[in-house]
């Protein structure tokens, strides 16, 4: 069978871009355009690195009041995280599932595979119709529709369970058997039967279920464990912890079950001595109407499952979220995201179709200060006269009068210089939380720059009159040059911790307005 | 090392440095199958516009003539170094990877250099065929005729 020459062109007119996309995307698929035989480019070709031209003349700026540019130089030897995301910081889509338009669907990652399955059409708030199709990426490459389930609900939940998609609702449920005969089979129902699951874990090759519902305090909850020889339901510990919540998340954690609910980890549960205890009430970031948490890597990741904002990961070393690039596009009512190593997918919802995926170790980070609250970046900080509000309102002085004192330019822009209390701070402003975070990444602990340039590098080391000090958050960069402790306090208080140096100058000149 | 190049330069070099990296390392990529190589071509290309900046009238479109001569070199250049490349042996991601991408770059791997060139600008960058015959260095008789005879490569390729 011949193609058709407008089928072709067409083809190749959807196709080359999306093939650019890939290539140019994520690490795996730059391995694969490395290998032998991509268009006839082999593996260990020498790179023809020429030093560096366009990117130093852009730099080599009057720097004023911060210091002076003392060198340029390209270096090849060194390249960071940063050059890989730069151009790359937005999900990939992944091609349409054989799937209708639909919310909350149970997202399941096998290990090799992502699973959808279930989900429903229509407002929750009416009668919705439950969806019992679903389907599997990329088995082969792409979307395989799996076996329909004669079970359903519209709010089920689900969790693989290393050899089973197990998913449940109401007091029922079903499981499907992914390795082995690839059909569904029903699972026993929760006895008693007041109970409902709504939130649902696996921890060494058990499931257990979380259940609201349960007869006694109407506002208790409690663990079913799914036992796997009688195949019965057992009823476990309860707890009151987030039992007024409407939302839950039921996250394992080397052996400990972490409880999410309405956005809070409200409590845990301890799975080798069936008791609950109180967790330490971190929250997602506000703003979040119905917040779904799922692992990610040795962290969590939240998605709004009302549509209002992207998908935040936790950084659980600061416990601050940061928000994913490109993420608000990928979500409306009904999204819902599943963790599948280093890399998240998020089902876009019903008035959202798609399928769209972050590889979180490539993607470029927006750390905004949370403390419990953060705020998604592009929201926080957009502009220096929200920085100037933020230390205004901390009690400090600020106005835009700043004598005697020249911009920079050093981190690709010219900053608003402003006067806090007689010193001088600069705020720098970008378009995108990507290219601030580009810029953040360039900043150097010894109080250089180094930004990546293909194999290549340029390094900006400026001459400080005082020890520098820089502070990233949403799509600003604040620079203060100087050792005024209330300043430092404040700008850490607002903007987060200070971006890390082992810069110091010995010298202790300030810029006063 | 400072330089003199004036302010409003320099602002319109970054700008054309923001707006046109990405399309030309997806032209690029395209061409050679190869982010690394392709950054190199293009960021080499940009270095190419920032020294000629003061004699070159259509900056953007000078751009886009030196990647794709960039390309064409990388690629001799590598014809020569590896003659025995085997086109067959490219893996497959299969998270990152749809079939009918694998399937579409194999079938570009199967064009000779000037016929994936033509094809990319043709069909990617929307080039117009007396354009390409200028970026290609060749008459706008023997585009078609590569136009072609690619077509029914990938046409064979893909079906």
């Amino acid at each position: 069978m011949t193609m058709h020459p407008d089928d072709l062109e067409a083809r190749l007119r959807t196709g080359l871009p999306r093939l650019a996309n890939m290539l140019l995307e994520g690490p795996r698929a730059a391995t694969v355009a490395e290998t032998p035989g991509a268009f006839g480019v082999a593996r260990g070709v020498r790179p023809f690195v020429r030093p560096l031209a366009v990117a130093a003349v852009t730099i080599a700026v009057a720097v004023g009041a911060v210091g002076l540019v003392l060198s340029l130089r390209s270096d090849t030897a060194t390249r960071n995280r940063s050059s890989d995301v730069a151009g790359a910081v937005g999900p990939v889509k992944l091609p349409p599932a054989p799937l209708s338009a639909r919310s909350a669907p149970v997202l399941a990652w096998t290990g090799r595979s992502l699973m959808v399955w279930g989900g429903y059409r229509g407002e929750p708030t009416g009668v919705p119709e439950a969806l019992l199709d679903g389907a599997e990426y990329p088995a082969a490459g792409t979307w395989t529709p799996i076996r329909p389930n004669q079970w359903g609900h519209p709010g089920a939940v689900g969790v693989w369970a290393g050899d089973r998609l197990v998913v449940l609702a109401k007091n029922g449920g079903a499981e499907y058997d992914a390795v082995g005969a690839r059909a569904w089979r029903l699972l026993p129902e929760l006895v008693p039967s007041a109970g409902s699951f709504v939130a649902v874990a696996e921890s060494g090759g058990t499931v257990y279920g979380l259940v609201t519902g349960l007869m006694g305090p109407s506002d208790s909850i409690g663990i079913a464990r799914l036992d796997g020889g009688a195949k019965v339901w057992r009823l476990m510990a309860r707890t009151r912890l987030g039992g007024r919540a409407s939302s839950f998340s039921l996250i394992e954690r080397a052996g400990r079950l972490d409880l999410w609910a309405d956005g809070m980890r409200v409590a845990q549960y301890h799975v080798a001595g069936n008791a609950w205890a109180e967790a330490d009430g971190l929250t997602v970031p506000e703003g979040f109407a119905q917040p779904l948490v799922t692992k990610v890597g040795e962290t969590v990741a939240t998605v709004d499952g009302g549509g209002a904002q992207g998908p935040a990961v936790l950084d659980p070393s600061t416990n601050r979220w940061w928000s994913l690039p490109g993420g608000a596009a990928t979500t409306s009512a009904g999204s819902t995201a599943i963790g599948a190593g280093d890399r998240l997918f998020v089902w876009g919802g019903q008035a959202n179709p798609g399928t769209w995926t972050w590889d979180l170790a490539a993607t470029d980070p927006c750390r905004v200060p949370s403390g419990g609250r953060a705020t998604l970046c592009p929201d926080e900080f957009a502009t220096a006269a929200q920085v100037a509000a933020r230390l205004t309102a901390a009690g400090h002085t600020v106005t835009s009068d700043a004598p005697g004192s020249r911009p920079s330019g050093l981190l690709g822009t010219e900053p608003v210089v402003m006067c806090v209390d007689r010193r001088t701070i600069q705020v720098y402003e970008y378009e995108s939380a990507a290219e601030r975070a580009r810029h953040a990444d360039a900043i150097q602990p010894d109080g250089s720059f180094v930004y990546p340039e293909g194999d290549t590098t340029r390094h900006v080391i400026p001459e400080w009159i005082a020890t520098p000090h820089f502070f990233a958050a949403g799509r600003v960069i604040v620079v203060y040059v100087g050792g005024d402790v209330s300043l430092l306090r404040t700008l850490a208080d607002g903007l987060g911790a200070p971006i890390p140096q082992d810069l110091r100058t010995g010298r202790s000149r300030e810029i006063n307005c | 090392m400072e330089t003199s190049r004036p302010n409003a330069q320099l602002a319109r070099l970054e700008a054309l440095y923001r707006d046109e990296r990405g399309p030309m390392l997806a032209l690029a990529v395209l061409i050679v199958g190869s982010r690394a190589h392709a950054e190199e071509i293009v960021h080499d290309a940009f270095a190419t516009v920032g020294e000629r900046w003061d004699t070159i009238e259509n900056p953007g479109g000078y751009l886009r003539t030196t990647v794709v001569n960039g390309c064409r070199m990388a690629l001799r250049r590598r014809k020569l170094e590896h003659r025995h490349v085997d086109a067959s042996n490219a893996p497959v991601d299969e998270l990152d990877s749809p079939s009918e991408l694998v399937e579409l770059r194999l079938a570009l791997d199967a064009l000779s250099d000037r016929e994936r060139a033509v094809v990319v600008l043709r069909y990617f960058t929307d080039v117009p065929d007396a354009e390409i015959a200028s970026l290609l260095g060749c008459r706008i008789g023997t585009v078609r005729s590569l136009a072609h005879r690619a077509l029914r490569t990938l046409r064979k390729e893909l079906t």
